[in-house]
């Protein structure tokens, strides 16, 4: 698969035309309404999707729709222009988007993102010692398998574990709560260049602890926290390496990030993903970043 | 324009690899600990070797009750070990080098289930009644791989009762009837039973799309097969499978609805046992129109109240067991006995706990208050501080008298206390003065008697001193603290003793291994941090519940830092009255608190009005004290009103601390003290 990847200072620099569907989540914080407008403004027609974690359905603008009719209902836009909106999208959204349209061999699908100026951290310059915390979830479902990428994973067995991790160090902890887990058999996938210069470093503060703690000591690994493509060409290494009983990517790191994860998803139908979903606060972020757009196609 | 634009990847990065290195290497110092691994998870489905026959074992009656068991107790109390235990990867352990043939006549089969995996087997259009069925399926085809599973260790073992020819005489061939490709030896049945499970993962993934695999009834699949063995194999003719189901509450309610009506349904052979957190076995209903009850359908063994008066010696033993695993020589006790549960009894005797714990108060010397006292005395930031406490104090009841009348360090547990009593208007300094001369004299006082300010107070204020300067006390050292500290959690305990042993190195004596007070400490501080971090990942209220223990905490943080210590040592609480009540959102908040382990509720009975009353109360989790610099001892307790807790609960950022700063106004502590914030003490390894 060949991407084409885009970096702008603002979305209007971004290099593209229109698009004859847009996709687009709840917007929570200033650069997810900035990227819906965008979207919606270059689009024919807008369509809001959200992921219903308690019955592992969707909701088309507001309209309860199971997962398995996702396909049918892009049918549509079959050979047409789709740009999935992944600032406000959140990944259960944008990953099964990519399945839906993985049977549409010839359409082109686009995927736009939005970097934050800053994420929110209230304790940052109140109180040096906390000053890496974030807030940027409020309650977390779990880890719950999303339709179509549905693994079981066994005690027991030899399964490899990718975690793509972001700021967040306490959903890799809650992993390993819940899930029957072998750190041995665990990959990690920092984001290194992050967003920005030094972000990489609340990424580690948080994460490291439970490397320490859960004994993660190898198989460590650096990919742009923007960079969808250098993920999914790092799962597809670690993919092929040894033989194995099941491989499970768990993007919790950055959209990006998540993006390489759900299109390495749908290149192999015996991965299965390990997702929390968190439930995004509100103003979560401040501030508009960088855009990015990410065109590719599934032929 | 764009900032770039290309296809394909970039450029490999080097510099974030010396990054890795570095982490890398940071960790490995600690994979010296013989402590690190504390998790049952971490030790395999094998811990034969690990595993200490704990006190309460007699209790859970496992020889003649055939009723299914409800395991409960809170996080890292030892259910998952004690579930593993029971199964057949330890009876049957390679490690075991003799096992019994009475073994057999119980067979644990544990399942813990992939709740990942078992939530994603609702909604999606189908209706609860087919999901019902699929989830059998799928209980029935990883039991039955379990069970088959149990033979081929049986056969690896020691047991006399199968060998390897006889596993591979038997045949299955009856199962056809479910299903024609299970038929033939343990191999064949296995491999189509793994098959079975691909196809049904295949169509879970795919509903609409691919065949709906034929479902299995679990119960009666599972007792064709314990009926294929028990006619050819003899010895397993009686044999009772109890299968042990690990972390119950995570799964969905309509699973947990089947697992109900297995447990109502339990007889011999096959008995179903559950294990849950405190809490978590609300929904009783079964598939049927009746629910399940506790002892007419299952009886609960609570382990942390079974564990409440021997989780001292209980640590003490696991914690020899560690060492001894790690060559530790001259260990005061026989390892075979924490293995053997014949040896219980032994273990009971005084003289064994005595020389126990004599060995592990060595290891983890607790200073008396005496030797606490002295360390304000000691350092130079405490010391000075405490003069200056006391000479504020004087200043500010406009007092003559100097800093020396009060400042005497033979009397240092005293002298502390002084600076509290002087900042009480009740209290005249002219008296205090007298009571501490006659204290010097050994005359009848008030420091000690019955009055005894000393005794009340002491605590209170030297946590008050040390929290000044954020330093880390050696209050929370000990064997006895650590215990405390613990409250039922192994999994806590043995990090506060992995933490403490870090920088040991390789020791070959227990004699050798003393850990200081200070170091001690240091690991309580750290491993509180730890623990504390962790609050985030419990549960789907996580971030929420680590938000209002941070806010509890930084409150009894507040409570200490009263100058008159007029209340000294809060660190539990009860909800008094306000002007709206608790919703049920609020009340399941609570709940799951307690099921996490992260507050303790308690029953407290009060006299009103010559109307005795029982209320209740919360109290913090103790592993989260020395983090706060607060005491561990339940004490005295802070009343709030129903508002003060709904923002604990769900308050903003904001009013979390507009709550903080309203007590710091009502306890007058001023703002040249320190500055009440939710994190506020540093952490961290």
């Amino acid at each position: 698969m060949q991407i084409r990847m885009q970096k702008a200072c603002c979305h209007e620099a971004l290099c593209c035309g229109s698009w004859n569907l847009a996709v687009v989540g709840k917007a929570v914080d200033e650069r997810g309404k900035k990227a819906t407008e965008f979207a919606s403004s270059k689009a024919e027609a807008v369509i809001q999707l959200h992921y219903k974690v308690n019955n592992n359905s969707l909701q088309i603008d507001g309209r309860r729709v199971e997962c398995e009719d996702l396909q049918s209902e892009l049918e549509p836009y079959a050979d047409r222009a789709i740009v999935l909106e992944a600032t406000t999208l959140g990944f259960a959204e944008v990953l099964l988007c990519c399945l839906a349209l993985k049977s549409y061999r010839a359409l082109h699908t686009s995927i736009l993102y939005t970097e934050p100026a800053l994420y929110n951290a209230p304790r940052r310059h109140e109180e040096v010692l906390s000053r890496r915390e974030f807030d940027l979830s409020d309650d977390v479902w779990g880890y719950r398998a999303i339709p179509g990428v549905i693994q079981e994973l066994q005690e027991g067995k030899s399964q490899k574990i990718v975690f793509l991790l972001g700021y967040e160090g306490e959903r890799f902890d809650r992993a390993f709560e819940e899930l029957p887990l072998v750190p041995k058999n665990c990959y990690i996938v920092l984001g290194v260049p992050a967003f920005q210069p030094g972000w990489e470093m609340d990424s580690f503060s948080n994460n490291v602890q439970v490397m320490q703690e859960r004994q993660i000591r190898h198989q460590l690994f650096f990919c742009g926290a923007d960079n969808p493509l250098a993920i999914m060409e790092r799962l597809e290494r670690i993919y092929g390496q040894a033989e194995s009983e099941g491989f499970f990517v768990a993007p919790i790191g950055t959209k990006p990030q998540g993006i390489g994860a759900a299109l390495f998803a749908c290149n192999h139908d015996d991965v299965g993903i390990l997702y929390d979903h968190p439930s995004r606060r509100q103003e979560r972020t401040v501030g508009v970043g960088s855009c990015h757009l990410f065109e590719f196609s599934f032929r | 324009m764009p900032l770039y634009q290309f296809f394909g990847s970039r450029k490999k990065i080097g510099i974030p690899c010396l990054i890795g290195e570095r982490i890398m290497s940071s960790m490995s110092k600690s994979l010296q600990n013989v402590f690190a691994k504390n998790r049952a998870e971490e030790l395999g489905l094998d811990v034969w070797q690990h595993f200490v026959i704990p006190p309460f074992f007699d209790s859970l009656d496992l020889v003649v009750a055939r009723k299914p068991r409800v395991i409960m107790g809170g996080r890292g109390c030892g259910k998952t070990m004690l579930l593993r235990y029971l199964s057949h990867y330890s009876t049957f352990s390679p490690d075991r080098d003799e096992i019994p043939e009475t073994a057999a006549k119980q067979i644990g089969i544990y399942w813990k289930a992939d709740t990942q995996f078992a939530a994603a087997l609702s909604g999606r259009g189908l209706d609860e009644t087919e999901w019902i069925v699929a989830f059998g399926h799928e209980v029935a085809l990883r039991l039955a791989v379990e069970i088959l599973r149990s033979l081929e260790n049986i056969a690896k073992s020691k047991c006399q009762i199968l060998n390897q020819e006889d596993l591979t005489r038997l045949r299955f061939d009856k199962l056809a009837a479910f299903d024609d490709e299970l038929r033939g030896n343990v191999n064949s049945v296995l491999e189509a039973l793994e098959k079975k499970c691909l196809s049904f993962r295949l169509w879970s993934n795919n509903i609409r799309k691919v065949q709906q695999p034929v479902f299995f009834p679990a119960r009666e699949f599972l007792k064709t097969l314990i009926d294929i063995v028990g006619h050819q194999v003899s010895s397993l003719q009686k044999t009772i499978y109890m299968v042990y189901i690990d972390e119950y509450e995570n799964l969905c309610e309509y699973q947990q609805k089947i697992i109900n009506t297995y447990l109502k349904h339990s007889e011999p052979p096959l008995i179903f046992n559950v294990a849950v957190k405190r809490n978590a076995l609300r929904d009783r209903r079964t598939l049927g129109p009746e629910s399940i009850s506790d002892i007419a359908d299952f009886r609960t063994h609570d382990i942390e109240e079974y564990l409440k008066e021997e989780f001292p010696i209980f640590a003490a033993e696991i914690l020899f067991l560690h060492l001894s695993m790690a060559n530790v020589n001259s260990i005061p006790i026989n390892v075979e006995d924490l293995r053997d549960p014949a040896a219980l009894q032994k273990r009971k005797q005084r003289e064994y706990k005595e020389a126990v714990f004599n060995q592990a108060r060595k290891m983890f010397p607790e200073p008396s208050l005496d030797e606490l006292g002295q360390t304000v005395f000691d350092d130079a930031f405490l010391h000075r501080r405490l003069r200056d406490e006391i000479q504020e104090a004087l200043k500010k009841r406009s007092c003559k008298l100097s800093v020396e009348t009060f400042f005497r360090p033979e009397h240092a547990r005293a002298t502390i206390v002084s600076s509290a009593l002087l900042n009480r208007p009740r209290n005249d300094p002219e008296q205090i003065k007298k009571e501490f001369d006659k204290l010097e004299k050994s005359e009848e006082n008030r420091f000690t008697g019955p009055t005894n300010w000393i005794h009340n107070n002491f605590v209170g204020c030297l946590l008050h001193l040390y929290n000044v300067h954020s330093k880390v006390c050696p209050f929370y050292a000990g064997f006895d603290t650590f215990c405390h500290l613990s409250r039922g959690n192994l999994r806590h305990f043995l990090e506060l003793c992995n933490k403490s042993t870090k920088q040991c190195g390789s020791i070959t004596c227990i004699a050798d291994l003393k850990i200081s007070p200070q170091d001690q400490a240091h690991a309580a501080r750290q491993a509180s941090s730890a623990f504390l971090r962790e609050i985030r990942a419990c549960g789907r209220l996580g971030n929420r519940l680590y938000a209002f223990v941070m806010t509890l905490g930084s409150l009894f943080t507040l409570a200490h830092q009263r100058k008159t210590q007029s209340e000294p040592e809060v660190c539990h609480f009860a909800i008094t009255k306000g002007a709206s009540n608790l919703t049920d959102h609020d009340t399941d908040f609570l709940r799951e608190a307690v099921k996490w382990s992260v507050i303790f509720e308690e029953r407290e009975t009060k006299v009103k009005d010559s109307v005795p009353h029982v209320g209740r109360q919360w109290v913090l989790n103790p592993i989260y004290a020395p983090y706060f610099l607060i005491t561990y001892r339940k004490r005295r307790k802070l009343d709030l009103t129903v508002d003060d807790v709904i923002v604990l609960i769900r308050g903003s950022y904001d009013e979390r601390r507009e709550l903080l700063k309203r007590f710091q106004v009502r306890w007058s502590i001023g703002s040249e003290e320190i500055v009440p914030t939710l994190f506020s003490n540093p952490e961290g390894d």
